[in-house]
């Protein structure tokens, strides 16, 4: 399927130039006049559900001034700002001396989730990043090439929670990264992986670029049925903005005494520390509620200090959807979720498949979880119990969540794009986009497809899973029918040797 | 004229038909210490296998090896003509008989030596597997001291032969590993960074103090010759003399890897390929400067996936011998043999430390050879290439002319299982012997 692509063309190679990244929520584009065909994407699927196509690449020439890129016209940037911007770019590649690692993914069905999804499009990724997604893009020389016709190419999965696949703690320092757990991972079509307090990608071999965010959450207890910590938590947040008034009236004081130190973070109480933190913007509160009554408590909290709140459980969320929206929290939950309801209470409560569509309804960003390693619902994705039983059918729990109500788009956002955005790494990862990660997995049918199967998968442009290279799932529905199965791999099978 | 010609074939590493009718060399006068074993096969490991070969040891050290030889009657003669001679094992690392007192953090200023009273200590277990030197190693995590080599038995007992033989560093628990080493080469640093600064605020003061002396100098023009006096009485008073400030022990060896001066190597301990990536992470920019020995803490059949790098860097490596399988698979692989052929060295220690371990050793390896390790290479995996790593290679590792008679003297081949070990000598004089 790889093959070492020998088309030539010298420019392309020659005046490799980065394309402008933005973040999501801007239109971006090559610049004009790079010899890259201008493959525009939009970013919104709602408003602009269109790809523009660009005729095939021409020398490369620089612009004349004023004159607006072919790919649309519509660049922020001035052609003349991004053209020198492009020429030191290519003295940076020259001085460098370095060639740069191209991979391209062609003839593949392309979900870009956060765009349209194209049949038959060219994924181009350069140093480890998308360089260009469309139907013309020109494949350098000498790039690596997978030929994915037939085959869907998604976004790398991203796992909200999960145990002994990353290391504890920092997973930089504890990580194995040659264990199986990364291959199972990997295999499953997961590219990146919550553990503790960091985001990590699941690398095959090596540590570069591993971690991508820590330290992103604060943990917020706030449970209905422990009212002093309740009164800790409040207690915490109402220190926690005194104090930032303080800092403020401090700033503001035109007669301070000489030498007057400003409030001191370190006199605050841990709650305070927290609750700063989360005022500032600077981390994102992570809490577990599943039942209505905490649910409201939580967003009561939030709207009342206004900070932003991820909620893992939310096996209730559906009953208290409109309370979740109006204080713009986040909810993390598990589809397969059979808590029963209590026939007792005099409400609606217990679990339902369409919690997940209720709550996408009324705007709340959702992402899936499997039941988890002790079937508890929200604690994660692990090798724990019955081996891989949660992690190797992530793609399932979303399948469930269309299963109750979410299109098939909205389900595999619940995997993709939305944890990236509640993780605050959307910049990065989470949907195909040129300037982003290019963290991706080609997988021979649909993602919610039960059938499906994983057949590469990409992290920072390079393939970290192929499924024909690792036992794991060699066998089944082999890509050369007649190859002999590898014997003596795991996992075992009927008719080995052994 | 004969015995000329063997010695001359046994250097050029090709034993000819060594038929030479035999002669006392002249030059053994006093010959009342000269011991010759002769033995069934002798395995040099440096050279070829010499059957029926005799080796001739004065004050100690072996002088010749050959087949057919004669010597005076005065010399002791050790008959084993159906025994195997080969040099004494060396156990390249263990911590047989220490104490379990465990360490952490960064401790590469003690040393093993430290902490062994030798009259406390029964290497039995180890000589009678053939270990006739061994390497201690401290006991604990992270760095826990130098390694100190003795020799287990002698004329005169165990003797210390170097007490700071290398410093073991483990990487085989990363998530607590990683940080102190990191540590250790920050506070390597920052020690460099003080020295740095004492020695340009020393140069400064010396520049101002020659600067004042001029000055004095200009305006006592006059007084030339009480000057110069007084010059001359300063200059052999105060030999100015840079001290540079004291390095805490622990972080000594640090500083001298990082200043590219160290003399003894660091040894990374591994447990699987993980830690190798993990540790080049925690070396960073200084990876170069910290050699590349290692030691492979289990058999772990996914160090496949790092050991072309290894080879490519020519790396030293200690295993435990074992059959690895690849991960997750039921195919073989052995570990040295890909070392070896990947351009490693390698240097066996005993599978577990403990004397059935020992005992389990040599048919550990056989079990290896049989799976792609040659021969040649397994036995100098005991010998030659640990007394490389542990800097005696002068004095131990073969049978060559030169060398301390450590002999080891077995009932058959040493790598079939059958066979076991009859007696020891060390430096010329039998140190144990079998009793049944």
């Amino acid at each position: 399927m790889i093959e070492r692509h020998t088309r030539r063309l010298n420019l392309f190679a020659a005046c490799s130039l980065l394309a402008v990244c933005s973040v999501a929520g801007t239109a971006h584009s090559i610049e004009p006049g790079d010899p890259e065909p201008e493959v525009q994407q939009q970013q919104d699927p709602e408003i602009a559900p269109e790809v523009v196509q660009d005729p095939p690449p021409r020398p490369r020439r620089r612009p004349p001034e004023g004159r607006p890129g072919r790919g649309g016209g519509d660049e922020a940037a001035s052609p003349e700002a991004e053209a020198g911007e492009a020429d030191e770019e290519k003295k940076d590649d020259e001085a460098k001396g370095e060639e740069p690692e191209w991979l391209a993914i062609t003839g593949a069905i392309v979900h870009t989730v956060t765009g349209p999804e194209m049949d038959g499009a060219t994924v181009l990724c350069k140093d480890g990043k998308i360089f260009a997604i469309g139907h013309r893009v020109t494949v350098p020389e000498g790039a690596k090439v997978i030929d994915a016709a037939g085959h869907h190419v998604y976004p790398g999965l991203i796992g909200m929670d999960s145990s002994n696949i990353i290391g504890r703690g920092n997973p930089a320092d504890t990580t194995d990264v040659y264990g199986l757990a990364g291959s199972l991972a990997r295999a499953a079509g997961l590219t990146t992986l919550v553990s503790g307090n960091a985001v990590a990608k699941i690398k095959n071999g090596t540590l570069d670029g591993m971690i991508v965010a820590s330290n992103m959450f604060e943990d917020l207890r706030y449970d209905t049925n422990q009212p002093r910590r309740r009164a800790e938590v409040r207690k915490g947040f109402e220190d926690a903005r005194d104090f930032l008034r303080s800092v403020e009236e401090f700033r503001q004081d035109d007669d301070k005494e000489e030498g007057e130190q400003p409030p001191q973070e370190r006199d605050l109480s841990r709650e305070a520390r927290s609750a700063l933190r989360l005022l500032r913007g600077q981390a994102k509160a992570q809490a577990f509620a599943n039942d209505a009554a905490s649910l409201v408590a939580l967003a009561d909290l939030a709207e009342q200090y206004g900070f932003e709140i991820v909620i893992r459980g939310v096996t209730e969320g559906w009953t208290v959807p409109e309370r979740i929206a109006q204080a713009k929290l986040s909810a993390i939950v598990v589809p397969r979720d059979r808590t029963l309801a209590d026939e007792r209470t005099n409400r609606p409560n217990g679990a339902t498949i369409e919690n997940a569509a209720i709550l996408t309804r009324h705007g709340i960003p959702v992402a899936v979880l499997p039941p988890g390693p002790y079937f508890g619902p929200g604690t994660g994705i692990g090798l724990s119990g019955l081996g891989g039983r949660d992690m190797l059918n992530i793609n399932m729990s979303a399948a469930f969540a269309a299963r109750g109500g979410l299109t098939e788009e909205q389900a595999v956002r619940t995997l993709t794009i939305n944890p990236a955005r509640m993780l605050g790494v959307d910049h990065r990862l989470g949907s195909l986009e040129v300037g982003k990660d290019a963290d991706l997995i080609i997988t021979d049918r649909p993602l919610l497809d039960y059938m499906m199967l994983v057949r590469y998968s990409i992290i920072d442009g390079e393939i970290a899973y192929d499924k024909d290279a690792e036992g794991i799932f060699a066998h089944v529905r082999p890509t050369d029918p007649d190859a002999e199965h590898p014997k003596d791999a795991w996992p075992r099978r009927l008719g080995a040797p052994w | 004229m004969a015995l000329a010609a063997v010695r001359n074939s046994i250097l050029g590493g090709a034993l000819a038909l060594a038929t030479s009718a035999g002669a006392v060399a002249p030059a053994y006068g006093a010959a009342s210490d000269m011991v010759v074993v002769r033995a069934g096969t002798v395995i040099t490991v440096s050279g070829k296998e010499i059957p029926r070969g005799d080796i001739v040891i004065i004050d100690g050290k072996i002088d010749l090896i050959g087949t057919n030889l004669e010597f005076p009657k005065s010399a002791t003669v050790i008959d084993a003509r159906d025994q195997v001679v080969m040099p004494g094992m060396i156990n390249a690392q263990t911590r047989f008989g220490m104490d379990g007192f465990r360490r952490s953090g960064n401790n590469s200023g003690e040393t093993a030596a430290k902490e062994i009273e030798l009259s406390l200590f029964d290497f039995e277990p180890l000589i009678s597997e053939g270990f006739v030197t061994a390497a201690f190693v401290p006991t604990g995590n992270n760095m826990p001291g130098r390694a100190s080599v003795y020799r287990l038995a002698g004329p005169d007992g165990p003797e210390l032969l170097n007490e700071s033989a290398y410093v073991p560093i483990s990487m085989t628990n990363p998530g607590g590993d990683k940080g102190q080493l990191e540590a250790a080469i920050r506070q390597a640093e920052a020690e460099i960074a003080k020295a740095k600064k004492a020695k340009e605020d020393f140069d400064k003061k010396q520049a101002e103090e020659a600067k004042k002396k001029a000055e004095a100098e200009k305006n006592g023009e006059g007084k030339e010759a009480e000057n110069g006096e007084k010059k001359n009485g300063n200059g052999e008073e105060k030999p100015a003399e840079f001290q540079p400030p004291e390095i805490p022990g622990d972080a000594q060896f640090f500083v001298d890897v990082l200043r590219e001066e160290a003399t003894i190597p660091a040894v990374f301990e591994l447990s699987s390929a993980s830690d190798y990536i993990h540790l080049l992470d925690a070396l960073g920019d200084n990876a170069e400067k910290f050699g590349t020995t290692y030691s492979f803490t289990s058999t772990s059949g996914d160090f496949k996936e790092v050991i072309g790098r290894l080879g490519e860097k020519n790396a030293h490596v200690i295993v435990r011998p074992g059959i690895s399988f690849l991960p997750s698979t039921t195919i073989r692989y052995s570990i040295p043999a890909s070392l070896v052929a990947a351009g490693c060295t390698v240097t066996t220690v005993p599978p577990f430390d403990a004397p059935a371990g020992y005992e389990a050793m040599r048919l550990r390896m056989a079990d290896l050879i049989r799976t792609g390790w040659s021969r040649e290479d397994a036995l100098k995996s005991v010998t030659m290439n640990p007394a490389t790593l542990l800097g005696l290679s002068d004095e131990s590792g073969s049978l060559e002319k030169g060398k301390r008679a450590d002999l080891v003297f077995l009932n058959g081949d040493p790598l079939d299982p059958t066979s076991s070990v009859k007696a020891v000598m060390v430096g010329g004089e039998m140190v144990w012997e079998d009793d049944q």
